[in-house]
Formats: structure tokens, C-alpha cells, sequence
């Protein structure tokens, strides 16, 4: 096998150079940016089903999905996404990325009443291609919680090694009824407020969201005059071999994954100037991130901010909502507030904050990890 | 770049068995019965907990899982060594969603089952495998659309060519609902194909385990485009 520096230099150059999301805090990426900023949260009593029986009663979801009589929310979700100034080259290799496109259809199956033909996630794709008008290929990806990060990975891949020229990851994920009840199962979700790495917290909410990223060779963006929002220099993907669900406490995995992305960026870890984590608010989950900065960046102190606090958690279109936010971040350097956060503990102190900052650098990290021991991360750095 | 093929195994509604005993002129098929899934003592040297409660997709999975690696001669993976697995599926765990979904409907949900949701999702297959064999490399699930493993294929190639990884399990695996699905005329096939891959220098038993990978396309060792891991489980040439 070829020495990292040896396959570094063979490699192509990836950009973003379009991106779209949205979420409960907006309609788009710009509407959500602000919002964020502006320190406001979405999260509300749920009206989507009951959750009168249950101990817990927030999310994130969208007004207008819920009040959408659509059959299928993520199909209304994804067109609406794909309105928002997307228009990737038409053989653009799309990889749809998502943790449970068929519980709406697994609802109404129990009900006796099924009325979507979307369920599977190869339907979303092609849903997606013939939204954009593009020709009907590519990849459907899930990794749970980390699914649209490691879609972007694979698809950074894919253009690094000269396979594809242009990849759109898109993907989409709805506050359901099905995730609700598993995660209140599971006691996973806060019977108060999201608060992300604040000493209080006690678990996550869950958002409605989806995002589209398009990732090209800088030739491909340059000869179709795509605007270069960042370059994406670095991606790793690691287990923890440690349990299905819980995270590892020593970080293990998140670790090799921050540490693969640096390697592949070719940067050394003192560069990176802020870091968008996963953050969801559960106890051991910001723990194990808390973990993973202190090992890999010893006691130097940058920006850590999280936004599920404000937007849920967003399942499989976490990573991607996330990617985006950080390429916004970078270029305007600086880092939205914590929604939810406001008790430090000691090791929070100087990195969480509960206002918005700005920071010097030209990259920044973003991460995310899942059932299943999956972590991966991403670095993106200013072209 | 070439990989080479250290071991595989298949699970379908006849049998189940290794990629090095299939016999002369013997292919193997793809079943829409239920896959017969060797019992953990057939399998696994240490217990692997909790076998006996997986849903049948994850259940398939290890068990086709610790055949490949078998198959391979391999046990856990040792320090310094980065083994990961993707797999290739299309209904991916639907049967346990619609389980799971089950247990929600009582006193609002109220009484849902925790274990049941954790297996709502394909990657916890991949996160016990992960365990058991310590897999510390990438893991995710890809959807298959009838290439019956050739996706999961492709992404294992690429994450070892970008040394991610120093070896892959990938393979296909589908547990589809009992009944067929809204549009589809007949319940998908079930059952698992796994093969064991690595990029090694160490000399391997035959040609027909080396895979060449050229324009994302795998070829054999004859220079026949593979279009399905079905055809690594036929011993028919060409």
C-alpha cells in the first residue's frame, strides 16, 4: 500500500460548492445560520402524535410538516430541500444518506392505511434525481447517526480518487412517532430541555432536518463557475468496538477518526481553530466528546459548539445539517452559540459557550457518532 | 489495485457454508424462504451475548460474519490492524421495524421496547460484529439495488485503497418482511454473502482469490467483470 504522503499527492482536490438545509430554526441554510446566531431555539412541545402516555414531550419539528397532509414528510422535506438553489451537473453521483426513511410507512402499515410508495431509501435517491432533473444513479448510505458524515466521506473519496467528478449528498430525516417511542425506550431523551454539554444535562430531542451538499473537483467548480466555499481535506471513519449503543468512554473510536482526517488533511492538529461536535445532550455522549478533544488537543482551548439544542437531533441528516453549518462557520469565522448551554464543568470552560465567537484559523472540525460504535469525521478547511 | 480474497461464506433458505468447500460445478443460489442460520455453538469459540435475542437480520449477519472469518482462518483482529465491514442490503431491518413498531401501540407507546428499537437499525449488525471481532475500522451499510453485494464491494475497496482499513468483511444481507411489500410481487430474497478482503502482500492460496479493481469496476482473475458477489460462489468457469 502507498505511503499516506505518496497517496495524498495522487489525490484530487474536493470543494463544496453548493450547499442546502433545513430544519425547525429555518427554511434555510441562511434563515437557520442567522437564527443560530441570534442564540434561539426550536424546540417545543411535540403536537406531531400524542405523547400523553410518555415521560417526555419536546422536539424540533417543522410547523408547516406539521400541518402538512402529505403522506410521506421526508418526500415534502427532500422537495423542498432541493427547491432551495441546487443544481448539480447531470452526471452528478448522488448518495442519499438517512437512518428511517420507512417509518412513516411502518405507521400507517399498523394502521392498515399505507399511502406512500417511499420507503425504502433507493426511493428517496431517485426521488431526489428526478427533482433535480439529473440522471438516476448513485448510492444510498446508512451509518445512523453518523450517515450523511460518512456519505460525505464516501463521496469525497470518490472524487479524491478521480472515480467521480461531481457527488451530491443529500438526505433528510423527520421527528417520527417510530424514533420518539425507541428513544423514550431507550431513556435517551430529555424530559426538560437540550442542553448540550452543560453540567445539567440530561438528553436529546429530536428535529426534523435535511441538507444537500455538492461536492466537486476544484476543476469540475472552476469550469462550471461554482463559488469554492471549502475545501474538504480530511475524513476518517472508525468503530469503537465497545457496545451497541453506548459510546466509549476513552473516546477510542472518535479518537481514530479525528486522527485519520488529520493525517489525510495533511495539517498538524494545532491547526484546527473550532469544532462543531455532535452534542446531543446525552450525559455519556458529551462525555466521550469532552474525551476525544482533551486527547487529541491536550489542553489547548478553541471553540466547541453544538446545535442540537436549538435545530434536535437530526439523525441521519445530523452530519450533512452539521457540514454545512460548519463551512458557514469558517467562512465567517466565527461559531454559533450552544443553545441550552449555561453550567460549565471544568472541562467545558473555555471552549462551550452560551454566545456567539469568533475565532482565528482556516479549519474546522466536525463530527458525529452513532448507534453501532460509528464515528467519523471531517475536516474543512478555507481554499 | 488488486485485493485478494481471504475467505467468504453464504447463508441462504437451504444451507448455509464457506467460500473454500463449494464444490466443482456447484453455485450457489438465492432463496425467498427463511435463511437457515447456524446455531452460536456452530460459530463462535467465546459466547457472543445476547445471540439468542438478535432479530434475524442481525443474527444473519454475525453468523455469515464469523463463517467469512473462519473461511479467512482469522480470529479478532490484533493491534495495529484496522479491520472494518460494510454490508450491501435493501429492506435492511424492516421486519424488526414493523416488530418493534408492534410494541409502541399499547398505552401510547408507554410500553415500547428498548431492546427491540436498538435492533431497528442495519449498523448495530455491524456494531456486534464490531465487538466480537474487534472492529475498529469504518462500518456502514449501503443499500444494495439487486448487485447483491457489489456496492458494499466497491466501498470496501475504497476504504482499504485510502488505507483506512487493512481489511474489509463486506457482503450482502437481506431479512425482508414475510409478506411482500407495497409494489413488490413476491417477498425479496433473504440470506447473506460475505467475503473477507485485504490488500496483503502474503502469498495467497490461488488465483481465482485475487480481485483487480480498475475504473470502479472489479475484475477476476480470468479478466471477467464481476457483477454480483454471487459469482465469487460458483466454481463454474467463465
Amino acid at each position: 500500500m502507498p505511503a499516506l504522503d505518496e497517496r495524498r499527492d495522487h489525490l484530487k482536490e474536493v470543494v463544496v460548492t453548493q450547499m442546502a438545509a433545513l430544519s425547525a430554526i429555518g427554511d434555510s441554510l441562511h434563515e437557520m445560520w442567522e437564527k443560530l446566531l441570534e442564540g434561539r431555539s426550536a424546540v417545543r412541545k411535540i403536537d406531531r402524535f400524542s405523547t400523553e402516555k410518555l415521560e417526555f414531550h419536546s422536539g424540533a419539528s417543522i410547523p408547516w410538516l406539521d400541518s402538512c397532509e402529505s403522506d410521506n414528510r421526508i418526500i415534502e422535506l427532500t422537495r423542498k430541500l432541493l427547491n432551495q438553489s441546487i443544481a448539480p451537473p447531470e452526471k452528478t453521483y448522488v448518495i442519499w444518506a438517512g437512518i428511517k426513511g420507512d417509518t412513516e410507512y411502518i405507521e400507517q402499515k399498523a394502521e392498515g392505511t399505507i399511502k406512500t410508495s417511499h420507503f425504502l431509501a433507493s426511493h428517496y435517491r431517485r426521488f431526489a434525481c428526478r427533482a433535480l432533473g439529473i440522471e438516476e444513479n448513485g448510492m444510498d448510505l446508512n451509518a445512523a447517526c453518523a450517515s450523511s458524515t460518512v456519505a460525505l466521506a464516501i463521496g469525497a473519496e470518490l472524487i479524491a480518487s478521480g472515480q467521480q467528478s461531481s457527488v451530491l449528498v443529500c438526505c433528510a430525516d423527520i421527528l417520527s412517532r417510530f424514533s420518539f417511542t425507541g428513544f423514550a425506550a431507550l431513556r435517551g431523551l430529555s424530559a426538560t430541555q437540550c442542553r448540550p454539554f452543560d453540567a445539567q444535562r440530561d438528553g436529546l430531542v429530536l428535529g426534523d432536518g435535511a441538507a444537500a451538499i455538492l461536492l466537486t473537483h476544484k476543476e469540475t467548480a472552476r469550469d462550471n463557475n461554482y463559488p469554492l466555499l471549502a475545501r474538504l481535506s480530511g475524513w476518517g471513519i472508525a468503530n469503537d468496538a465497545n457496545h451497541i449503543t453506548g459510546p466509549a468512554k476513552d473516546a477510542r473510536g472518535l479518537i481514530k477518526a479525528i486522527s485519520s482526517a488529520t493525517d489525510q488533511a495533511g495539517i498538524s492538529r494545532d491547526q484546527i481553530e473550532a469544532y462543531c461536535a455532535h452534542g446531543t445532550g446525552t450525559v455519556y455522549n458529551d462525555a466521550m466528546e469532552l474525551t476525544a478533544v482533551e486527547s487529541v488537543y491536550g489542553s489547548r482551548k478553541f471553540p466547541v459548539f453544538s446545535v442540537k439544542g436549538a435545530i434536535g437531533h437530526t439523525l441521519g441528516a445530523a452530519g450533512a445539517l452539521e457540514a454545512a453549518l460548519s463551512v458557514k462557520s469558517l467562512a465567517e469565522k466565527r461559531v454559533p452559540p450552544t443553545a441550552g448551554f449555561e453550567n460549565h464543568e471544568e472541562r467545558t470552560a473555555g471552549r462551550l459557550s452560551s454566545s456567539s465567537r469568533n475565532f482565528e484559523g482556516n479549519c474546522i472540525l466536525t463530527t458525529n457518532s452513532g448507534f453501532g460504535g460509528c464515528n467519523a469525521a471531517l475536516i474543512f478547511e478555507k481554499v | 489495485m488488486e485485493f485478494n480474497i481471504r475467505g467468504g461464506s453464504w447463508i441462504n433458505g437451504e444451507g448455509f457454508g464457506i467460500l473454500s468447500e463449494i464444490g466443482a460445478n456447484k453455485s450457489i443460489a438465492l432463496t425467498h424462504s427463511d435463511p437457515i442460520i447456524p446455531g452460536a455453538k456452530e460459530l463462535f469459540h467465546e459466547p457472543l451475548q445476547r445471540y439468542g435475542r438478535f432479530d434475524t437480520f442481525t443474527k444473519l449477519g454475525c453468523a455469515a460474519a464469523a463463517l467469512a472469518l473462519a473461511d479467512a482462518d482469522r480470529g479478532k483482529a490484533a493491534n495495529g490492524e484496522t479491520w472494518g465491514m460494510v454490508i450491501a442490503s435493501d429492506y435492511e431491518v424492516m421486519a424488526t421495524d414493523l416488530e418493534y413498531y408492534e410494541t409502541t401501540e399499547e398505552e401510547g407507546g408507554a410500553f415500547s421496547s428498548p431492546n427491540l428499537f436498538s435492533y431497528t437499525l442495519p449498523v448495530i449488525t455491524l456494531g456486534e460484529c464490531a465487538v466480537y471481532y474487534k472492529l475498529t475500522g469504518p462500518t456502514f451499510c449501503v443499500g444494495d439495488n439487486g448487485l447483491r453485494g457489489l456496492n458494499a464491494l466497491k466501498c470496501a475497496a475504497s476504504m482499504m485503497a485510502q488505507g483506512k482499513a487493512t481489511s474489509m468483511i463486506a457482503g450482502w444481507l437481506d431479512a425482508p418482511p414475510p409478506l411482500p411489500e407495497r409494489g413488490q410481487p413476491q417477498k425479496g430474497h433473504a440470506g447473506a454473502l460475505f467475503i473477507v478482503l485485504d490488500l496483503s502482500d502474503e502469498k495467497i492460496i490461488s488465483l481465482e482469490r485475487k480481485l483487480h479493481y480498475k475504473n470502479n469496476t472489479f475484475y477476476n482473475y480470468q479478466g471477467n467483470e464481476l457483477k454480483s458477489l454471487l459469482d465469487l460462489f460458483s466454481s463454474k468457469e467463465n
